[in-house]
């Protein structure tokens, strides 16, 4: 038998056993309270809306304060799997191959694609008195960058100008794009197409062959977010300066729903996505052909 | 005969602690070599919370809205324990009642305990080569890279260490819950209830240590003494409710039902990508994941060729540089992963139904399985700052 | 006779933070002839502990450090900050404004052999552990603290550039429930 003394010592946060730590319990005194107290990087906000059929929805938003910069691969995104009347697709949200970043074909470097002030949020409608949950939604006060993608099915805004005779607006103004099926039938409901509606012979793109797109949430265009929700609802406004505007409201519809600000006016070709050098399908990959980094 | 006893002060952080002195038989003796410290919770329980009718209070300070008013949040309920720790019961009415009494639970098992241990970085599932890794882990999954059931099937989550609980046993697997209120300064209470179900974190681990050569610059002398760190946050739960009760827990309205949530999410990979947490010189949180560098005309950069030299089985995957990234941008770096995975329901199952499939239903109303599959971060810099007027 | 044995001071919070040792205060304390043979006769041991930091105050009281803890301008509680790493460049991680009183009764240590249980573990196991009884009720009073990160480790360090954000704080005063032992015991090489 042996007697064996046991011991332990196991460091605060486990910092002692491999990392320098430095630490001090200090008196305060001597500094100005106001020049630090009160910053924070948690909030919550708690307003409500009222919706197109004038009822009052509440929401609760958290905000983590934060600038969030990131190159990021994903190789299937699928929301909103189940059968739903009207539309032959499976998901009402499903995308292969999204990207958001890039990496400069000339430099080889990370261009980030960058979102801040991310938050997560519920809504709330009243029933007789009961506060129902009716949906949530993940997203940023701003967001810009590139974001590459196939996209099979969308069920979302996606907000885009066409300038359909490419002059600049001389003759007739760019029209919003809208989504549409695949007969060029407007249809924001696991759509295929994007373009001008009754008009898919020529302004008319296939989601799964775009080109890159370039995410810029200006404050006519609002937030990027991703939501669920089980009723056709508006959401709130993120404005430029972090605060919400209770007033300006982005419609959504029953089911998984993505907000695609993209803030840009383009013609329905430069939509196409041409891959390769000289394409305007970005590389994300350093093994992409297109950078020629590998023979 | 009593004995001089020095006091373990706590989970995480003890002072030299001398237990009774108890013989130890040589069989006991020749298994353990000691590397680590098990840790197994026993018929563990935990709840705690605000309770105006006896004067108690359970509040999170420090929190503004985002134009710079207080927000009072208070913790009206917090939990932790085994199956069934808390139930939403019919009211009858179309409401339901928030009823907490937990139950106890055991977290980890004896033979695959919660475990704090010093790791050999040349091992390649932590791939941080000639260097001590300090791991705190939860219990390991039988292999670190596979699951065993967010890619194949609710049918197939029996297979984790932590097992679910029966009629003759409690389970290793967590309930655990959280019910607060928030008020903004002068305004109405928003409840907002958390309750996740019989949830198992196999396979999560934190693992740090420290690096004082450069990780992103080619010139070994910007020395950055840093601490890195890789993060593997491993959740399964079979249901996840999210409500809005009344302030006494008693009128829940409809409510978000997850049923099947699963999430594998890989944070830094070995020393060939990892994660840095620090604080700013300006007082801000930073966290950090090494951008993977680029191929350079002369081959694998500095940095990752360092790290492979002392990688005993390379040659069987990044024997060219092609086959360096090829490996990494695949998956297929043997023992670590560098891809993660969420999923809402169980992915196999075509024209799923709650029933059949699990998912997201918000109240009645059911939205089907969702997944995001090969989410790869590549680079990640995220900066707090100050929010609130 | 009576015996007295020095009630260590364990400060466990209940579950996110541990509490710092060094600065607490320590009573003697007697106890009977009865109860200590309870404790004895088991082998182990059976703790009730009381913590207090700053609870009322500390010794400093000037333009922005308060004794008394009721003016809310000024700061009145401890204070602990740490790094990860030695980079002179980086910031500190904070527990700031750490003040109150939390104790416990009935944490019991003592080493066990487990042989049986746990649903056939147990047998498999059949080793010795040092099993940690966690107390059944933690109680508060007027316990805070907020978690924060700051640009140096005191204010006194970089007067007019020094800079903190606090992530959130928690004040508890009341009561914390719990159940269960913790078993520890030494594991292989992986």
């Amino acid at each position: 038998m042996k007697r064996v003394l046991r011991s332990s010592a196991v460091a605060l946060f486990s910092l002692v056993l491999t990392s320098h730590v430095q630490a001090e319990l200090v008196p305060v005194d001597d500094m100005e309270l106001a020049d630090y107290s009160g910053q924070a990087i948690l909030a919550i906000d708690d307003y409500q809306v009222v919706q197109s059929d004038s009822s009052t929805t509440e929401f609760l938003r958290v905000t983590l304060g934060s600038v969030i910069e990131t190159n990021a691969t994903f190789d299937k995104v699928e929301l909103g799997k189940y059968d739903r009347a009207g539309s032959a697709a499976a998901a009402d949200i499903d995308i292969d191959n999204l990207s958001l970043g890039y990496i400069d074909p000339d430099t080889y470097e990370y261009v980030p694609f960058v979102l801040t002030d991310p938050y997560m949020e519920f809504a709330f409608s009243d029933n007789a008195g009961v506060r129902e949950v009716v949906g949530m939604r993940i997203g940023a006060g701003s967001a810009s960058g590139t974001l590459t993608a196939n996209i099979n099915s969308l069920t979302g805004n996606f907000e885009l100008l066409i300038d359909h005779d490419n002059d600049g607006g001389a003759t007739t103004p760019a029209v919003a794009a809208q989504l549409l099926d695949s007969t060029g039938a407007a249809t924001n409901i696991r759509a295929t197409h994007v373009g001008v509606a009754g008009d898919c012979t020529s302004n008319c793109v296939a989601l799964n062959n775009l080109a890159s797109l370039n995410i810029n949430d200006s404050a006519a265009v609002g937030d990027m977010f991703l939501s669920y929700q089980n009723i056709d609802m508006a959401w709130a406004k993120t404005l430029n300066d972090g605060t919400i505007d209770a007033n300006s409201l982005i419609e959504t519809v029953q089911g998984a729903f993505i907000n695609l600000p993209t803030g840009m006016t383009t013609t329905s070709d430069a939509l196409i996505g041409v891959p390769g050098a000289g394409g305007n399908i970005q590389s994300t990959r350093y093994t992409d052909a297109a950078l020629g980094l590998f023979p | 005969m009593k004995r001089p006893v020095a006091l373990l002060t706590s989970l995480l952080l003890s002072s030299l602690s001398i237990a009774d002195l108890a013989p130890m038989t040589d069989e006991d003796l020749s298994g353990v070599d000691g590397a680590g410290l098990g840790i197994v919770l026993e018929d563990y329980s935990y709840h705690a919370g605000a309770d105006a009718a006896a004067g108690s209070l359970f509040k999170i300070t420090g929190i503004k809205t985002s134009d710079g008013r207080d927000v009072e949040v208070n913790v009206d309920n917090i939990f932790i324990g085994g199956k069934d720790s808390a139930q939403f019961v019919d009211n009858g009415d179309g409401t339901s009642s928030f009823v907490v009494d937990p139950t106890t639970v055991n977290i980890g098992r004896l033979n695959n305990p919660l475990e704090i241990s010093q790791r050999d970085g040349d091992d390649i599932d932590v791939r941080a080569p000639n260097k001590g890794v300090l791991e705190i882990a939860m219990s390991d999954l039988a292999d670190p890279t596979a699951d065993p059931c967010l890619k194949s099937g609710a049918a197939n989550c029996n297979g984790f260490s932590s097992r679910a609980a029966d009629a003759s046993y409690q389970g290793e697997r967590i309930d655990f819950g959280l019910e607060l209120d928030a008020a903004i300064s002068g305004g109405d209470n928003t409840p907002l209830t958390l309750y996740v179900k019989e949830a198992v974190f196999d396979g999560s681990y934190i693992r740090l240590w420290g690096d004082e050569t450069a990780t992103g610059s080619e010139n070994s002398s910007d020395q950055r003494n840093l601490t890195l760190a890789n993060i593997r946050l491993n959740m399964y739960a079979p249901d996840i409710f999210i409500a809005s009760c009344g302030l006494d827990g008693t009128t829940c309205g409809d409510a978000v039902h997850i049923k099947h949530f699963g999430l594998d999410l890989i944070v830094g990979v070995g020393e060939i990508q990892p994660a840095m947490l620090s604080v700013t010189p300006d007082g801000n949180l930073k966290l950090e994941i090494e951008a993977l560098p680029a191929p350079t005309a002369t081959g694998l950069p500095t940095r990752i060729g360092t790290v492979l030299n002392d990688q005993s089985d390379s040659a069987t995957w990044a024997a060219t540089e092609r086959d360096f990234y090829d490996s990494y941008y695949n998956d297929t770096i043997p023992g670590v992963k560098t891809k993660s995975n969420f999923y809402i329901g169980d992915p196999t199952i075509a024209n799923p139904t709650f029933d059949t499939a699990g998912g997201l239903k918000v109240g009645d109303t059911y939205l089907g399985t969702s997944k995001i599959e090969g989410m790869q971060i590549q680079y990640l810099k995220m900066t707090t700052h100050d929010i609130g007027g | 006779m009576m015996k007295t044995i020095i009630k260590n001071i364990a400060p466990v919070l209940a579950s996110i933070y541990v509490s710092f040792a060094a600065t607490a205060h320590a009573e003697l304390t007697a106890i009977d002839d009865a109860e200590l043979s309870d404790a004895v006769a088991q082998g182990g041991l059976y703790l009730s502990g009381e913590f207090s930091l700053n609870e009322e105050g500390g010794p400093i009281a000037d333009a922005t450090y308060t004794n008394d803890c009721t003016d809310e301008t000024k700061r009145c509680g401890a204070r602990f900050a740490y790094k990860m790493g030695g980079n002179p460049e980086n910031g500190w991680y904070v527990i700031d404004d750490w003040k109150g009183e939390a104790s416990f009764e009935g944490l019991t240590i003592r080493t066990r052999r487990v042989d049986s249980g746990f649903n056939g573990d147990g047998a498999d196991f059949d080793k010795e552990v040092l099993e940690i009884g966690l107390p059944s009720t933690m109680k508060f009073k007027n316990y805070q603290y907020n978690i924060g990160f700051a640009s140096h480790a005191s204010p006194n360090d970089a007067p007019g550039s020094y800079q903190q954000t606090n992530l959130y704080g928690i004040e508890i005063d009341g009561q914390v429930n719990m159940s269960g032992n913790m078993l520890i015991f030494p594991t292989a090489d992986k």
